[in-house]
């Protein structure tokens, strides 16, 4: 079945390329599908990282008791975790009120916020054995920062103004390995500008929304 | 359908609850089904186990009645063994062997109504053997 590909931004959505504001949206949920995608712009993605030996069978409950206890309980955070080795990462990201509206007569959905589907999309850009890097990319109007150790997300912002950004980045210092796309290339300072690596992401980036298949023919860096 | 997680992959907790709920009606619209058809089959499968029993009575009735050997039978071959050129008989289960000195008592036999002669044999003695049964 066909699936509706929705952006949840922080004051509407967009769907097919039109805006929808969250007031209107019965007006959209007649042009939905049952098999909804949601892919989440403009919100900070966060993580936790905790150290226990938990089986897996008993993963769900300790992510369960952690949420409640270490986050906060407005109930407007969506989450999701993953276990690797002892290290259990719980990711969690704002949006879950608007996203209930979206889904509210879906069978099957996905929802994916866009720092995992940069972190995807790198992943199978970057070919060398690097595992720890970073990205700045422009996505939509709006500026995404990324970092991973270790393959697994680390930390990252969201800003669609290009000085909060700058400020951002120069108080982290270290810029090496970071890949940047042609709108972010240039707020990259002259001195990590040599280190930084050039890489036409957007197009990857549409196509892993949209489940397309990739040409490898294309120039990538 | 796809199977979602608590807390897994950014679901929504309201719509994880739906898809849950929705998981335990059709379960138990399910078990309500299996139960419906149940009672609908018990009534057939009480009477087929009644059926089968009461077959199995009579198969072992009839089986009881086939073993049991008649009175009329034993004093058919009382009366017809208990004679003179009769040198043996071994009797089981209205069929056995007659051992008769000669030929004219063969012959006697053989005009009895009542016996059958299957097979005969001469035994080192000089005495005939005789596979008998009575007439059905």
């Amino acid at each position: 079945m066909r699936k509706s590909i929705i952006f949840i931004k922080k004051n509407y959505c967009t769907y097919d390329g039109k805006k929808y504001d969250f007031n209107e949206f019965r007006k959209l949920s007649g042009l939905l599908t049952s098999n909804i995608k949601v892919v989440i712009l403009q919100e900070e993605l966060f993580v936790s990282h905790f150290e226990n030996t938990v089986r897996r069978c008993k993963l769900c409950n300790f992510v369960d008791s952690k949420i409640r206890n270490d986050f906060p309980q407005n109930g407007d955070i969506l989450y999701d975790f993953e276990k690797r080795g002892n290290v259990i990462s719980i990711y969690s990201i704002k949006g879950s009120k608007r996203v209930e509206k979206v889904v509210e007569k879906a069978i099957n959905i996905e929802i994916k916020p866009i720092q995992f589907i940069i972190k995807d999309v790198l992943m199978k850009i970057v070919r060398d054995n690097n595992r720890n890097f970073k990205a700045l990319i422009k996505y939509d109007a709006c500026y995404y920062y990324v970092s991973f150790r270790d393959r697994l997300y680390h930390d990252g912002f969201v800003s669609e103004n290009k000085h909060i950004v700058e400020e951002k980045l120069l108080k982290k210092g270290d810029l090496e390995e970071i890949y940047v796309d042609d709108s972010t290339v240039d707020i990259i300072s002259d001195n990590n500008k040599s280190k930084a690596k050039k890489v036409n992401i957007g197009e990857f980036i549409n196509e892993n929304i949209y489940e397309k298949q990739r040409f490898h023919s294309r120039k990538i860096f | 359908m796809k199977i979602y997680t608590k807390n897994k992959d950014f679901i929504p907790e309201r719509f994880f609850n739906k898809v849950e709920m929705n998981t335990i009606r059709k379960e138990n619209k399910v078990i309500i089904l299996f139960l419906i058809i149940n009672l609908i089959a018990f009534p057939f499968v009480v009477q087929n186990i009644s059926e089968t029993k009461e077959s199995s009575k009579l198969n072992r009735n009839s089986n009881r009645e086939e073993g049991k050997i008649k009175l009329e039978d034993i004093s058919i071959w009382v009366k017809n063994l208990m004679k003179d050129n009769i040198e043996e008989a071994h009797i089981t289960n209205n069929g056995g062997d007659i051992i008769v000195n000669n030929l004219s008592d063969i012959d006697e036999l053989s005009s009895n109504g009542f016996i059958e002669i299957h097979d005969m044999n001469l035994n080192d003695n000089e005495k005939y053997k005789l596979g008998v049964s009575l007439h059905e």
